[in-house]
């Protein structure tokens, strides 16, 4: 249990109340002077791990820190280690599948011994965890809430492209209701993913991180302060960034604007943060993005092949839409003291 | 004309390369003809190289083929990668803008600018895969309108004007080969006998086995190279009232397989090496707990992450040994795609039988490779079933009692009367917590008898292959898919005069030591294919039998190729007369 604040201000916000001093907005320096994943990766056209991979480097170095990533299996270790130089100068641990928040551990542990014994100094050190989402909701469940619980200083991030993709497309459990993936099919018995995903951030608040937040690489800016404030807490912060995927969500390699636009518009993305202030037990909710639209799920549902079979079962769509809007009306209070008149159901259901 | 054909399409991943091999397949199929592929996997999520190599062949044939007779390259890559794999007197079939080395040592080249007949006379560059098939179809004499059935039923969903597009590239594909090409070679589709096979890769003979074998409770986790076999069965099982479960992790795919079979259904589940080593904690428990259950572990080049997209054969010792204490388990391994479904059917037969867990050893090659069977297979597979108890009112369940028989009838849970606990600690006869000395010591042995029954057991006596001439001293021992190697092996061998005889055993534990001691009885010589590094199998077999033997290991993350194998039976036969047997030794 915890007090819950919100955060009035919507919007970038580069000001946390764990931090003595705002983060840096890379918006008010034009060129960034950090190289994230440099080229040689293998990513397919149009994937948004890539550029969430290369913004968290990028933000993560502007502290002038050395990066030290502990990445466990999954489509971005597959494509970042056939040709490790694209990681540039960052060092890399590459682990088992459910293991990338315990190695980030061992990391820790062994840094920090050796800052002790004066190898390295703590402070030139960043400790990042990087996985997807079945590396994250799935098998490393385990030991991601095990190194929160330990309270450690280090960043977890998880690309979430909502499904297994490098092994073929099977559903996790980031896996958005009523998806087709190759063993959630779409058929007449079951009709795709009869699921809803959990949702990260909860479980990391619960058991115990200062900062949580969620982002996509389409608002660079946004995502670059979270994962600067993520460096900078102490403690294990978590990041989950969108990330569009052409190959598992049946989509067209062009339209990473537009099928992020949309998830934000119609909210099944929503970009927040939250931190935890441990003495008195509050957590400052801050909501990062006000959708303009308010567009309806079935817009969501357009572009993306993935969603190609319920489209056609209204009964579907509009229970995609009241997962939507029970999650939303968590953020009511903000609507109202901006003035804001809530909408309680999405136009043209 | 030949009875057999080797054919290989090779381009980059995406350009439609497996649908021609997959229709060549389908023809085959259909035809009767009886074929083998084998397929590589680029190690990229999206593009890189990749062929499908098909051996088409009048008679039952063992292996994919080693030199092709007739190759089709996509791109000028495809022809430098596979151009050296190409015999004496094949057939290149390739894109017209392709450079081809100046020396030939006498092939038969054919240019087809399959990517300009695509994008300017179709206005669709991904039907150049079918602009192949279409050339395919003149050189090669296969049967077009049975083409066109396919790529009708493949494209139908897809509206009429990408139907139309593909119909169209068919025509012209093969309009342009009738009028620019004469042909020069003499390579057409083999005869066939005209009744119509079914055509599956081996992972769909692991799923079609188990479904037929009663197995209606499935969990597992995605995994490379076996998630096709929960893929198939997701599609599937759910109109057969069963159940397929993806669960968060290997750990607990196996504990809700243990939960599922306790409860008395059929239940598996399948995986890769890293997956057998999370589950190999719970085999300890199925076997102290008595409980049935079917693992499947399709190999991968290891160890850890390894090479997810290649084969190898290196998890032997750990499925043999895998769980602390004396874990009781049966280890199997299929060789081929069609005897996936009778070892599938065997294991589920001999886990509820003798209420223990049993390891499949399949690889990548064989997961991936699409094969014909005969439909008899499917009808006539081994049965087998869980002996229950009637419980009587009053008294308590004696769950795991010591008698004349190692297996001791179970209860399902809500049987009047059976209420008992299964347990993972050591217990007494109404599982009860127990370490005294006598119990163990008995518990033990019990377990271990069941093994020994296993081995005389006629339910599995015809798992084990004798091949090659009987009275030859040059003995091969293998396992899994090295089977198809080695039979190649041997018929070549012959071709040259040189007499081996082989023994596969399907059944790695408990072996089959009768047929062994036997065999290694008769030979001086014991060669052991396999695809692993120590050479797992052989390992084994000088522990169990003290026979030396010569070990033959590739991890290269591809299949044995029979000349190899050939080698080492020269080797071997040439020093049979040689005066000292230092070097080797001799067998039995």
């Amino acid at each position: 249990m915890y007090n819950i604040l919100f955060n009035r201000h919507i919007g970038l916000n580069s000001h946390s109340l764990l931090l003595p001093e705002p983060v840096r907005d890379v918006g008010d320096y034009g060129a960034i002077a950090t190289t994230g994943l440099t080229s040689g990766h293998q990513g397919c056209v149009g994937c948004g791990m890539v550029s969430g991979t290369n913004q968290v480097l990028r933000a993560l170095k502007l502290s002038g820190k050395h990066v030290v990533a502990s990445i466990g299996t999954g489509c971005n270790e597959v494509i970042t280690t056939q040709n490790t130089s694209c990681w540039g100068e960052v060092s890399v641990d590459h682990n088992n599948f459910p293991n990338t928040a315990a190695t980030l551990s061992g990391n820790i542990a062994a840094l920090k011994a050796l800052a002790q014994a004066g190898g390295v100094s703590p402070e030139s050190i960043v400790n990042v965890g990087i996985a997807g989402d079945g590396g994250t909701y799935d098998i490393g469940l385990q030991a991601l809430l095990a190194w929160i619980a330990r309270g450690e200083n280090g960043v977890y991030v998880c690309l979430n492209n909502q499904a297994y993709m490098n092994t073929g497309v099977q559903g996790s459990g980031a896996t958005p209701y009523g998806t087709n993936t190759t063993t959630t099919p779409f058929g007449k018995a079951i009709r795709g993913n009869q699921r809803t995903p959990q949702y990260l951030l909860d479980l990391a608040l619960a058991a115990g991180a200062p900062y949580v937040a969620a982002a996509c690489p389409l608002w660079h800016r946004d995502l670059m302060i979270k994962a600067q404030k993520a460096a900078a807490i102490e403690g294990p912060c978590v990041l989950e960034v969108y990330s569009v995927c052409p190959e598992g969500w049946k989509s067209d390699t062009d339209v990473f604007h537009e099928i992020t636009e949309l998830a934000l518009e119609t909210r099944s993305w929503i970009l927040y943060e939250a931190e935890r202030e441990r003495d008195t037990n509050t957590v400052l909710f801050t909501l990062n993005y006000l959708a303009k639209k308010y567009l309806p799920i079935s817009d969501y549902l357009r572009l993306q092949e993935r969603f190609a079979g319920m489209r056609d079962f209204p009964e579907m769509v509009r229970r995609a839409q009241e997962i939507i809007e029970a999650r939303w009306s968590f953020w009511r209070p903000v609507m109202e003291a901006n003035g804001i008149e809530w909408k309680e159901e999405a136009r043209a259901i | 004309m030949q009875s057999d054909l080797v054919l290989r399409v090779a381009g980059e991943s995406g350009e439609g390369v497996i649908t021609i091999g997959e229709t060549l397949c389908k023809i085959a199929a259909r035809e009767g003809i009886h074929i083998v592929t084998f397929r590589t996997f680029p190690a990229e999520i999206k593009g890189g190289s990749c062929m499908i190599q098909v051996r088409l062949s009048e008679r039952r044939i063992p292996y994919h083929g080693e030199g092709v007779d007739f190759l089709v390259c996509l791109n000028q890559d495809a022809v430098d990668e596979n151009l050296p794999d190409l015999k004496e007197h094949g057939v290149l079939l390739c894109e017209a803008e392709c450079d081809l080395p100046e020396k030939n040592p006498g092939w038969t080249a054919y240019k087809v600018p399959f990517d300009r007949i695509a994008t300017r006379e179709i206005g669709s560059r991904i039907s150049k895969n079918i602009v192949v098939l279409g050339a395919l179809s003149h050189l090669l004499s296969l049967p077009k309108e049975t083409i066109e059935e396919f790529i009708s039923e493949k494209f139908a969903r897809k509206g009429k004007t990408v139907l139309d597009h593909n119909l169209d590239a068919l025509q012209r594909g093969f309009d342009f080969a009738r009028s620019h090409l004469a042909k020069k070679d003499s390579y057409r589709l083999p005869k066939g006998s005209g009744r119509k096979r079914l055509l599956m890769t081996g992972n769909e003979a692991i799923a079609i086995g188990a479904t037929a074998a009663g197995m209606r409770y499935f969990f597992g986790y995605p995994i490379t190279p076996a998630s096709e076999i929960m893929e198939w069965l997701a599609a599937h099982l759910p109109k057969m009232g069963g159940v397929v479960l993806q669960t968060e992790d290997e750990i607990s795919a196996i504990c809700s397989v243990a939960g599922a079979s306790w409860a008395g259904g059929k239940s598996m589940t399948s995986t890769s090496g890293p997956g057998l080593s999370l589950m190999s904690e719970t085999i300890g428990l199925l076997s102290m707990a008595e409980i049935p259950a079917v693992i499947v572990d399709s190999q991968r080049g290891g160890p850890s992450t390894g090479m997810p997209t290649k084969t190898e054969q290196s998890d032997l010792l750990l499925a043999l040994y895998g769980s602390h204490g004396d874990a009781t388990r049966v280890v199997m391994a299929p060789t081929s795609v069609s005897d996936s479904l009778r070892v599938t059917a065997l294991a589920f037969a001999v886990a509820e039988k003798y209420q223990l867990p049993v390891i499949m050893l399949v690889d990548q090659a064989l997961s991936a490779r699409l094969e014909t069977v005969d439909r008899e297979t499917v009808e006539r597979l081994p049965q087998g079933s869980r002996s229950c108890a009637s419980p009587a009112d009053g008294a308590p369940f004696v769950r795991y009692q010591l008698g004349a028989s190692a297996v001791s009838p179970a209860a399902l849970p809500g049987t009047r009367g059976g209420e008992h606990m299964v347990t993972g600690m050591e217990h007494d006869e109404r599982g009860n917590f127990a370490c005294d000395e006598e119990t163990h010591t008995a518990m033990t042995v019990k377990r271990f008898r069941k093994l020994a029954a296993i081995e005389s057991d006629p339910l599995v006596a015809e798992f084990c292959t004798r091949l090659g001439d009987e009275n030859s001293e040059v003995g091969i021992v293998t396992w899994g898919s090295s089977a198809g190697p080695v039979e190649e092996a041997l018929a070549i061998a012959k071709g040259l005069g040189i007499s081996a005889q082989a023994i596969i055993p399907r059944i790695l534990n408990p072996l089959p030591h009768q047929e062994l001691k036997t065999f290694f009885g008769k030979v001086k010589r014991v060669i052991v294919p396999e695809l692993n590094f120590v050479g797992q199998l052989a390992t084994l077999l000088r522990s169990t039998y003290r026979i030396p033997t010569i070990g033959l290991t590739k991890v290269k993350g591809v299949p044995l190729a029979p000349s190899e194998i050939v080698e080492k039976i020269v080797e071997a036969e040439s020093t049979l007369n040689a005066r000292s047997t230092r070097a080797y030794g001799r067998a039995g």
